[in-house]
């Protein structure tokens, strides 16, 4: 029940993010166990689990977002192309710079449309008004927003529905073109065809991206991932090729979770 | 019987409430309500009244004399306005960044609380005891002597513990996912308080600073301890000259003997509270305008 190393699931590649040994606490709670999984690179990655097994802490890990939770503690390993993004040279602000995430529920800046997509641009001294027209139009397009939002791009980001807020907030994260985008439940508030959109996104992206995504839905994660691996209690379980996974997968509690029969 | 429920007695009282209320108590309510508004309207028109031939220009631009038709309010004014300006400069930035401080830099949750506890204590301190401070402190140890930036600083010092817990209840209500998502996008701590969390807690900021610095103009007690008199001849032209303030104004018009003065000091009243409400017309307005920006 080890999880595979990478070297089985893809040999030609190095890993974009090696996360090894990992544990975390909230407080005196432990919520991940000796945890240790690779990301390869310009792939995408599924997590799934029940409720409350650690997804979302396992993501916040890889571009430090946990570092802000108080009283959360970790020890453990996590490599970004190599190099220990918890170490002392490291500054956070530009590791996030590289690493993209788009939050499990929308939060959109209180602003207008085109400053939420803009924001990160700005901070990265990219203020050029053409560029930024043109970098909006671009990323509103991707995430299929475009023409719900076209004529009010300057209206409140906060009137937007919760399906819109979602898709502006990957928007605002694919902006900044980070080489990896760490998504959590990036569909969860979406109809069906904006999410058979973005998951057909979510496949055109990996060309340049490392994507890990947090998902409920089985379905989802076996038609957009490339490997896929399941978290139960805090634990990685299994760690497979996704067409293995869904078809081979080697727990039994990987088997029962899959086809619906969790305790 | 049926064991006691919380929950069915709310809904038993809140039924009887809207009874209640539909049955004459709303009626009772809005009553006293319009008549505590009329009462101060009342006051504010007998304020008028007695004021009403001293409400002009004369009256605006001239010097205090012994003469009670003869005497007028402006350097008084001048005085307030000055020490509207210089308390709003003193204390709205020093306030603003110990509440940014202590929301968001690393102070350990014990330094915190006890810090609470005597910012509210200080609060609560009477404006005698700041005058007596200030008195000590910046006229005389710091030698600044009676002047405006003495009176300045000690009323900042007064207002400053309502600025900084007023600042930091209105950073306290931004919420955390807005600071989470700017840091995700690579935004430095600095970058998102500027960029995000001031912005989207401006107006709590903006109504909380007004409304402290406001009450502490009207005060004339920690000034007169401080050694402030009625009768300057002229109007402060820099924070070390000698003032006189409308509140100070009003108090000795009022304890005057002759009955000539009782009109000086309504008007002066009157002069006092359009300061006030002009102000507070101008947070209004900035709020609003603020709040159409960044489209909350
Ligand atoms: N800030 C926090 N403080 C304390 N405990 C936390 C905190 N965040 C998460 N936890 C706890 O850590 C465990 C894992 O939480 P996490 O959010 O990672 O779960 P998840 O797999 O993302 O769940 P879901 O699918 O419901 O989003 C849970 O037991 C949760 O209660
Ligand atoms: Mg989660």
């Amino acid at each position: 029940m080890d999880p595979q190393p990478l070297e089985k699931t893809n040999p030609s590649l190095g890993d974009k993010i090696s996360v090894s040994g990992v544990n975390v606490w909230y407080a005196a709670q432990q919520v991940l166990f000796d945890l240790s999984i690779a990301i390869r690179p310009c792939a995408v990655t599924a997590i799934i689990g029940p409720s409350g097994c650690g997804k979302t802490t396992l993501l916040r890990l890889m571009n430090r977002m946990n570092d802000r939770v108080p009283g959360a503690r970790m020890t453990g390993l996590i490599r970004m192309d190599g190099r220990d993004i918890y170490g002392p040279d490291v500054q956070v602000s530009e590791l996030r710079k590289r690493v993209g995430m788009v939050f499990q529920k929308p939060n959109p800046f209180p602003g207008s449309i085109f400053d939420n997509v803009t924001f990160g641009l700005k901070i990265r001294g990219m203020v050029l008004r053409s560029f930024l027209n043109d970098r909006v139009e671009r990323t509103l397009r991707q995430v299929h927003l475009w023409d719900e939002v076209k004529d009010k791009l300057k209206t409140s980001a906060l009137h937007l529905s919760g399906g819109q807020q979602q898709r502006l907030c990957l928007a605002r994260a694919l902006a900044v073109e980070p080489s990896v985008l760490l998504m959590d439940e990036p569909a969860s508030s979406l109809d069906p065809i904006n999410t058979a959109r973005i998951e057909e996104l979510i496949v055109q992206l990996k060309a340049q991206h490392t994507i890990v995504m947090v998902t409920h839905n089985m379905q989802q994660a076996g038609r957009t991932s490339d490997v896929t691996a399941f978290l139960h209690k805090g634990r990685l379980i299994e760690l497979a090729d996704t067409a293995t996974f869904f078809t081979n997968p080697k727990s039994p509690s990987t088997q029962d979770y899959i086809t619906g029969r969790f305790r | 019987m049926r064991p006691f429920s919380l929950f069915a007695f709310f809904e038993r009282m809140e039924h009887g409430l809207a009874q209640l209320v539909r049955g004459g108590l709303g009626l009772a309510v809005r009553l006293m309500t319009m008549t505590i508004i009329l009462l101060a309207l009342v006051w504010l028109g007998y304020l008028f009244w007695i004021g009403k031939a001293r409400l002009n220009t004369e009256f605006l631009f001239g010097f205090n004399s012994v003469v009670a038709d003869k005497a007028g309010v402006y350097p008084a004014l001048m005085g307030s306005l000055w020490l509207l300006l210089m308390v709003f400069l003193l204390s709205f930035l020093p306030g603003l960044a110990i509440a940014v401080h202590l929301e968001r830099g690393h102070t350990s949750r014990r330094a915190k609380h006890f810090i609470s506890l005597n910012l509210s204590n200080l609060a609560g301190v009477p404006s005698v005891v700041y005058g007596l401070a200030g008195l000590e402190l910046f006229a005389r140890q710091l030698d600044l002597g009676i002047c405006l930036l003495s009176a300045s600083l000690t009323l900042s010092l007064m207002a400053l513990p309502t600025v900084i817990i007023t600042c930091r209840e209105a950073i306290r209500r931004v919420p955390a996912e807005l600071e989470d998502g700017a840091v995700a996008l690579g935004a430095t701590p600095l970058q998102a308080l500027w960029f995000q969390i001031l912005p989207a807690a401006f107006p709590g900021i903006l109504s909380g600073v007004m409304l402290s610095i406001s009450r502490i103009v009207g005060e004339a007690a920690p000034l007169l301890v401080l050694g402030a008199v009625a009768f300057v001849p002229f109007a402060p032209s820099s924070v070390w000259d000698y003032f006189t303030l409308l509140p100070v104004q009003i108090f000795f018009w009022s304890n005057q003997s002759q009955p000539d003065f009782a009109p000086n000091a309504a008007a002066a009243v009157v002069i006092l509270l359009g300061i006030t409400l002009i102000f507070h017309l101008l947070a209004l307005w900035i709020r609003n305008r603020w709040k159409k920006r960044i489209l909350l």
